[in-house]
Formats: structure tokens, C-alpha cells, sequence
């Protein structure tokens, strides 16, 4: 595998400090006092099961109508600008939540807290990522970060979780509303602290209409994007199925009341700690892969087959881990694939891929156990996890390739090289008596090259202007003809050649530094 | 016919389009009578044809900008550079 070109005198920094308000952020809007009692607010301001449907339909409306759209906006804006909007949208929502009499407050609640889920996917994901890239010039410690994060969510996700149960035992119910209202405040200072990478922004301003286009080919058509996105869905699916179903089981086997809380906090702790599982090394590993790969079957299997309540307790748990850490070196293939001018519109947008796929999936799992019980549910599971397994097996291991955006890094140039590529005091002035113009200080020929000059080469050639660089990569890498190059571009055979002129020029005189040592 | 005489700050001007065979008939024949007697002007143009050569073992993948973004915002560029 081609590693990447090192560049001297870049110094690798690191960007936990850079993310840190991302982390406070992240853990101050998972607070959610309101999640454990909602249920039974909701029963309490009369809520029938017909109506809970009537909000699960508003969400599945909402999110993904808004998720790629607000994830567009999040690259052309600014992906702070969309995090606070969608933070003013939880405000709203959990205040309404909280002053509801009726049903109808309520659902227009749960549009708002639709329009935040919608606006915060991907956009976090997209920020950490670019920090990233940012700050190291590599997305190596990407794994490390988003797991972490995946951590901070879910700490505050269990631990707000407990809380709001004990304040809902000596308060009102909608106190836990209000009670949440100063995290999500909270929330937005620390997301206004943040400074936000600038990767995104476009050297020239592109139509709205070609973004979204672009945005939306990205996620549908890419050949080395498809297997990654496929393998994310389905683990996405394996993990909501787990969340949303995983209970089901517990009925079905009649377990005692004493096993649903651990299982609910081993499936919440599960989101995390997978999250830091995922972020190490070893799930580079072909062998670590398969093995995670048979773990997942055994466990779909499990849940198929057993009527051990603790057999299908841990068979959930663990399934709930290894793909939730499946999915971090995942997400890293994702975000590696993509530039980061529509990195927010594409996560986003797989992330709806994934909610689509689900509706139905949910359907049928919810129709065959009616029909048949969970049990044979469970082989469907089983299914989707062995698919999962080989999917993962082709994806993931070895070295990730280099991010696609790295190139658009602020890299610390070496210096800004010459144009011309002869500097001017390397000549005799026009009025010299004895010979005007001719060298004073000439060239001389390259005796021996040494092993790293083609990286020389290579990285001359990325940190060239773009419409240089796409010149010389048509003539001198490509081979193509001038007229080819022209027709392409819509260029005169003199402009052709004096961007051609500059690029083999500056070329040169990076060379020429590299191997003399020589100032430009 | 007088054939134009070229320095060599004039000569490395063209350096692009002499290795193209693009140079007007009479400037061509008067680079060629500078390179025959100009050693300074022979290494540079040993270098252009070093970094051609060097540039051609580079392969797509090694420089290719994976944005697709990338050529519209270089259409941009070009029309603007055209208006000028
Ligand atoms: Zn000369």
C-alpha cells in the first residue's frame, strides 16, 4: 500500500484539544432527562397507541426529508451555524414537550426534536473528521476520536437516563423537561467555542443545483463507496433492531423484571464501549474481521435458537458491541472516500439510506413475529449479520487509503516556490556591457536523482494551483495532446501553454531546491 | 534573412514551447543556434526534459484530485482567467 508523502517541517499536532468542545457538546445534548418517562407523560396528557404511531410517522417523515438537505447546508454554510440551529430546535422541542396539555403540543414537540436529529447527523461526524484531517494532515487518529465520542454520547445518554428516573420519583414528570433545557444551552456555548475547520470551503463558489447533485451521486453511485455503504446500513440495522426489538425477546421469554434494567444499560453502555473497541488497531486485522465476523453470526444465531434469558441477554449485548465497532474504522472509510466540500450532505445522507432501509425491515421483523414469534425473526438476523460478515471481510482490513481531502490540507508549504521558474537575478541585466541577459548563475545538469525524487515530484505536482496542476497531469501524466487538453478545457493553445510553462516550471525549481539546496 | 538572436532570459521564456515544437519557424531555428552555443541554456533545457520524464512516472492515482467538485470549480477559474 502507497503510504502518503511526507512533507518536511510538518509538524504533526494533535487535535484533542481542538475537539474538546465537540466532546462537552456532545455529552451536554445527550442529556435527556425526559427519555426514561416519556411513555408515561405521554399516556399521562392522553396519548393513545394510535397516536404514538401518528409521532413515530412524524419522525420517520421529518428526519429524513431534512437529514441530507440540512447536511448540504451544513458544507455551503457552516457546520457550527447548522449544530446551533439544530440546538434551538431541541430547545424548542423539549420546552413544548414540557408545557404540553394535549397530544397536538406534543407532536409538534416531536416535529422540532425531528428537525435536531435531522440537522445534528452527520454534521458532529463531519466536524471531528475534518478537525482531523486539519490538525494531523491524515485522518489516522480518526478512529481514536469518533470512538471517543461515541463514548461521551452514551455516558450521557445512561447516565442522564438514571437521573431522570430518580428526579421523576420526587418531581412532576414535566420537571425532567425543564431540568434539561440548561444542558442544551450549555451545549450551544460550547459549540459556539468551537473553531471550525475550514476544509470545506471551496476555492471558487459552486451552484447549489451541482452540489446537490453531487452530494447525492456521491452516496448512490460511487464504486469504492457502495461496499462501505452497504456494510453500514446493515450494521446500523443490526444495532437499531437491537435497540428497538431487543426487549421483544425479553417478553417473548418471559424473563423476570429483575434482567430489564442491566439489559437496557448493557445495550446503551454497548453504543460506547463499541465505539472505543472499534477505534483499535486491531480491527485492521483480516483475522480480528473474520473472527468479529463468525462472533456476530453465533450471536444472530443465538437469538434464533435459545430460550436462555441470559444466553439472549448476552447474545444482544454483544451483537450491539461488535457492530456498533464495526462501524467506527467504517465510518473512517466513509469520510476517507469523500472531500470535504460534501462530506456533512453525504453522511447525512447515508445515514437516510440507512433509516429507509429500516422502516421496512422494521415492518417485517414486527410481521413475522406476529405471525410466527421472535424466534424466526431471529433468522433473519441471521441472515443479515452472515452478508454483514463477508461484506466486512472484503471492507476492512488492511491500510485505509489516503482521504481523499488530505490534499486540500493546509499543508505548510516548504516555501512559496518562484514563478518564473529562473529567478530573475539568475541572469545578466539587459544593459550589462559585456553580455545582456545571458546567465550569471546557470543551471547545471542533474548528475544523480536519489530514490525520493519522484515524491519531490509528486507532492510539487499536488501543491501546484488547480488549473496548473490539471494541465500538466493531462500532458505530462496522462500523455495527452495539446489539442486534447484545450478542447477539454476551453483553453487557447497560448494559455495551454502558459499554464503548462508555470507548472513544469515551478516543478523544476522545487527540484532544483530539493536536490542544490538552493533558495528559490 | 536575418535570424532574430535570443538571450538566454529570452530563451528559457520559450523553453515550454520549444520542447513542443511550437516556436514559429525563424524563432525556432534562432533557439537552436543559442542552445548550440549556450551551455547554461543546454542544462535547462536537461531539466525541463528530467522533470517531464520524472512527471510521466507519476501515475494517475499518485495525483489525481478525487473531488468531484474539483473540475467545476476549475471551469470557474478558467472562464475567469478567459475574462481578464
Ligand atoms: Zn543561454
Amino acid at each position: 500500500m502507497r503510504r502518503a508523502v511526507a512533507v518536511p517541517g510538518l509538524v504533526v499536532a494533535s487535535p484533542w484539544r481542538r475537539l474538546a468542545p465537540v466532546y462537552a457538546a456532545a455529552f451536554l445534548y445527550n442529556v435527556a432527562l425526559w427519555v426514561p418517562i416519556e411513555k408515561l407523560f405521554m399516556t399521562s396528557i392522553g396519548f393513545d397507541a394510535a397516536e404514538i404511531g401518528v409521532m413515530a410517522a412524524v419522525y420517520a417523515a421529518v428526519v429524513p426529508l431534512l437529514e441530507t438537505p440540512s447536511g448540504i447546508l451544513a458544507d455551503r454554510w457552516s457546520r457550527r451555524g447548522v449544530s446551533m440551529v439544530a440546538l434551538a430546535a431541541l430547545v424548542v422541542s423539549v420546552t413544548l414537550g414540557g408545557l404540553s396539555q394535549n397530544v397536538v403540543t406534543y407532536l409538534v414537540a416531536a416535529l422540532f426534536l425531528g428537525v435536531f436529529l435531522a440537522m445534528q447527523s452527520g454534521t458532529f461526524d463531519s466536524i471531528v473528521y475534518d478537525t482531523v484531517l486539519e490538525e494531523t494532515g491524515d485522518s489516522a487518529t480518526f478512529e481514536r476520536s469518533i470512538g471517543r465520542l461515541r463514548l461521551v454520547e452514551s455516558v450521557g445518554l445512561v447516565a442522564s437516563a438514571l437521573a431522570g428516573g430518580a428526579i421523576a420519583a420526587v418531581l412532576p414528570l414535566r420537571a425532567t423537561y425543564f431540568l434539561t433545557i440548561p444542558f442544551i444551552v450549555a451545549a450551544g456555548v460550547a459549540v459556539a467555542l468551537l473553531r471550525e475547520p475550514r476544509l470545506q470551503r471551496s476555492d471558487e463558489p459552486v451552484p447549489l443545483r451541482r452540489q446537490i447533485v453531487t452530494t447525492y451521486r456521491t452516496i448512490l453511485n460511487r464504486g469504492r463507496l457502495r461496499p462501505v455503504v452497504a456494510l453500514i446500513v446493515l450494521t446500523s440495522l443490526l444495532a437499531q433492531v437491537m435497540i428497538e426489538f431487543g426487549p421483544l425477546w425479553m417478553v417473548a421469554l418471559a424473563a423476570p423484571a429483575v434482567l430489564y434494567g442491566p439489559h437496557w444499560a448493557g445495550l446503551t453502555a454497548g453504543l460506547g464501549l463499541g465505539g472505543v473497541l472499534g477505534s483499535r488497531p486491531e480491527f485492521r486485522s483480516r483475522w480480528v474481521i473474520v473472527l468479529v465476523g463468525i462472533v456476530m453470526v453465533a450471536c444472530t444465531a443465538a437469538l434464533a435458537s435459545t430460550r436462555a434469558a441470559v444466553v439472549v441477554i448476552i447474545a444482544q449485548l454483544v451483537l450491539t458491541l461488535l457492530v456498533v465497532a464495526l462501524s467506527i474504522p467504517l465510518l473512517r472509510r466513509l469520510h476517507d472516500a469523500i472531500p470535504s466540500t460534501i462530506r456533512a450532505g453525504v453522511a447525512s445522507g447515508v445515514s437516510t439510506l440507512t433509516w429507509l432501509t429500516f422502516i421496512p425491515f422494521a415492518l417485517v421483523i414486527g410481521f413475522i413475529t406476529d405471525a410466527a414469534g421472535v424466534h424466526t425473526a431471529g433468522w433473519l438476523l441471521v441472515v443479515v449479520a452472515a452478508v454483514g460478515a463477508v461484506l466486512a471481510v472484503i471492507v476492512l482490513p488492511g491500510e485505509p487509503a489516503r482521504p481523499v481531502a488530505a490534499e486540500a490540507a493546509p499543508v505548510p508549504a516548504p516555501k512559496p516556490i518562484v514563478d518564473p521558474s529562473f529567478a530573475a537575478d539568475r541572469f545578466r541585466l539587459p544593459d550589462d556591457p559585456d553580455w545582456p541577459g545571458h546567465w550569471a548563475d546557470p543551471p547545471v545538469e542533474w548528475a544523480s536523482l536519489g530514490d525520493d525524487a519522484l515524491a519531490q515530484i509528486r507532492v510539487a505536482v499536488l501543491e501546484l494551483p488547480l488549473p496548473q496542476r490539471r494541465v500538466v497531469i493531462m500532458r505530462d501524466v496522462e500523455k495527452r495532446s495539446q489539442a486534447d487538453v484545450c478542447s477539454s478545457f476551453g483553453l487557447s493553445p497560448t494559455e495551454e501553454q502558459a499554464l503548462l510553462g508555470q507548472a513544469r516550471g515551478t516543478i523544476r525549481a522545487r527540484m532544483e531546491h530539493h536536490l542544490e539546496g538552493r533558495q528559490a | 534573412m536575418s535570424v532574430p538572436e535570443l538571450t538566454c532570459a529570452e530563451f528559457v521564456e520559450e523553453i515550454t514551447a520549444y520542447l513542443d515544437g511550437t516556436l514559429p519557424k525563424d524563432v525556432a531555428v534562432a533557439a537552436e543556434e543559442h542552445l548550440a552555443g549556450c551551455p547554461g541554456c543546454r542544462a535547462a533545457v536537461a531539466q525541463w526534459r528530467t522533470v517531464i520524464n520524472l512527471t510521466g512516472r507519476l501515475t494517475e492515482d499518485d495525483v489525481t484530485n478525487a473531488d468531484p467538485l474539483a473540475t467545476d470549480r476549475l471551469m470557474t477559474t478558467f472562464r475567469r482567467l478567459r475574462r481578464r
